[in-house]
């Protein structure tokens, strides 16, 4: 084991019982192996139901695995890991607070001192675009600014691995753009924070990525890995139409269909 | 529309919105004013009704007056009667909601978050409460006395059941991502709850508090018309010794307004809290 080795599923195997059907189960995914490097930005592409958010969930130690093990920085995951922020496909906000008061939700847990939650929240709703709707509860927000406060609020607390389930997936197009500039941004400042990131748009996957996991359908293997060695800093509106580009993008999709 | 940046988009629908509401609000304020005209009308003819049914189709000895019965309430409040009384029933009430609401939702969160304790719980909880109140009633005023102590518990036993459901049924329909999500931040116990758990149930537990105030009063009055020799559950067993039917309406119109009275104050409060929520609007 490398020591900077930060998360690696070995040999994880998940089964989960089939709801209705007692004494049945399905695999979600099966007998996946790979690892994340410190300060990494891998993606995870595949077809829905393949088991991504599956990965994101043993990460996070809210799953277990059935067979095999997945390690966080060495250690066996099989407890809640609070040292990653995740990024739910839901945006799972409290409904019952203000944007500025779910920004400052982890702050709060984290015991963060009262006197900086202001100024943090302040600048990370700056940085994802809601300033003026600090004091809106998430029912007056529409779906994309909702899942905007999402991101702020996993952000914000700056942990160690981030785990995302689509984050982008609910945003037109103009907007995903410019929030996958922000994130690269963000996470080109933000020294050492691994990225693992679930989509289902390839081209999102290659412009991000360091490297990129492609899964087959259920159950979920690692059919592919390939390597994005496009320079850094990237700027998404003009990394597509570079060569290298296409032709990554063209290899994602041959191993996709494989 | 469509093509406009999404904060635009969103910028003139709050504007509409608003144009709407405003739109909206005079038209409502009207429309508050027909209903209150129409509930009054529905009063004054149910009144109207009874008082010329007493006497002519049915005996004022069963059924009163209304004339009769307003009479009755001002010698009750002139005398001073009911300023003695009400307090007593009141404070009654009072206590017992206080407790059996207190309990109901210790209860209802204990047994909705530990799976197991709700589990072997429920089935006791659910026979325990299919006993008519009524019947425990004597029992309660054996134990505890004649005094102030058996109707605060009388009260309180009404209480509890409804808020506990209320309070159990909220607490296990919590979000389960949301727990998740919060839990990863690296809440403990306890912020778990002050952060998800309870505020998500605080709906729920509002609803059964409110649906729970009519039988705190009840709890209160049924105990003073067993035993007691004070509170509006006296005056009306007392009223209905004497053959005193109009006594008897007065007492109930009085309980009739209190239990109105207490509900308003309840919902008023309950959407005080619940800014957040579309669903109580």
């Amino acid at each position: 084991m490398q020591n900077n080795e930060v998360l690696r599923f070995d040999n994880v195997s998940v089964r989960f019982p089939t709801r209705n059907t007692p004494n049945s189960s399905f695999l979600a995914i099966d007998q996946v192996s790979f690892s994340l490097k410190e300060g990494e930005f891998v993606a995870v592409v595949g077809p829905s139901g393949c088991g991504k958010s599956t990965l994101l969930n043993l990460a996070s130690g809210l799953v277990f695995a059935s067979r095999g093990e997945t390690r966080y920085r060495g250690e066996l995951i099989n407890r809640v890991n609070t040292k990653v922020g995740y990024i739910t496909q839901h945006d799972n906000l409290l409904p019952w607070q203000s944007t500025r008061r779910n920004v400052e939700l982890a702050l709060r847990i984290r015991g963060v001192p009262k006197q900086k939650h202001a100024a943090i929240a302040e600048k990370w709703i700056g940085i994802v675009g809601l300033k003026g709707f600090e004091e809106h509860y998430p029912r007056e927000l529409s779906g994309g600014m909702r899942k905007r406060a999402g991101i702020a609020r996993t952000l914000c607390y700056e942990p160690d691995t981030i785990l995302l389930d689509e984050p982008f997936g609910a945003l037109d197009a103009q907007l995903r753009v410019a929030m996958q500039d922000e994130l690269l941004r963000i996470w080109e400042e933000a020294a050492n924070t691994t990225m693992l990131f679930i989509t289902h748009d390839l081209s999102e996957a290659v412009a991000l990525s360091d490297r990129v996991i492609v899964m087959s359908g259920r159950p979920g293997r690692v059919v592919a890995e390939i390597d994005i060695p496009l320079a850094r800093p990237r700027v998404i509106r003009q990394l597509r139409f570079l060569p290298e580009f296409t032709a990554l993008h063209e290899q994602l999709w041959r191993a996709i269909e494989h | 529309m469509l093509k406009a940046s999404e904060d635009v988009a969103s910028g003139e629908m709050v504007a509409d919105n608003l144009a709407l509401q405003s739109g909206a609000t005079r038209h409502l304020s009207q429309r508050r004013g027909v209903v209150w005209g129409l509930r009054l009308g529905v009063l004054g003819i149910g009144l109207a009704a009874w008082q010329i049914i007493s006497g002519t189709l049915i005996s004022t000895f069963f059924i009163s007056r209304p004339s009769d019965v307003m009479n009755e309430l001002w010698g009750l409040i002139s005398s001073g009667i009911l300023l003695r009384n009400l307090p007593v029933t009141l404070e009654e009430a009072a206590a017992g909601y206080f407790v059996g609401g207190l309990l109901a939702v210790f209860f209802g969160v204990l047994f909705g978050r530990l799976r197991l304790l709700g589990e072997v719980f429920e089935p006791f909880v659910v026979a325990f409460f299919s006993i008519p109140k009524l019947a425990i009633a004597p029992l309660i005023i054996l134990w505890f006395g004649i005094g102030f102590n058996s109707k605060v518990v009388l009260a309180a036993l009404l209480t509890f059941y409804m808020t506990f459901w209320n309070t159990y049924a909220g607490v296990q329909k919590v979000d389960s991502d949301l727990l998740n999500v919060v839990l990863v931040m690296g809440a403990s116990r306890r912020q778990l709850m002050k952060e998800v758990i309870f505020p998500s149930s605080v709906g729920w537990i509002l609803v059964g508090l409110r649906m729970s105030v009519p039988y705190a009063l009840m709890g209160a009055v049924v105990g003073e018309i067993m035993a007691g020799n004070r509170g509006l559950g006296y005056l009306v067993q007392f009223s209905a010794s004497q053959f005193n039917t109009a006594g008897v309406f007065a007492v109930l119109v009085v309980l009739c307004l209190l239990g109105s009275a207490v509900n308003q104050a309840v919902t008023y409060l309950g959407r005080r809290s619940q800014k957040w929520n579309a669903d109580v609007h």
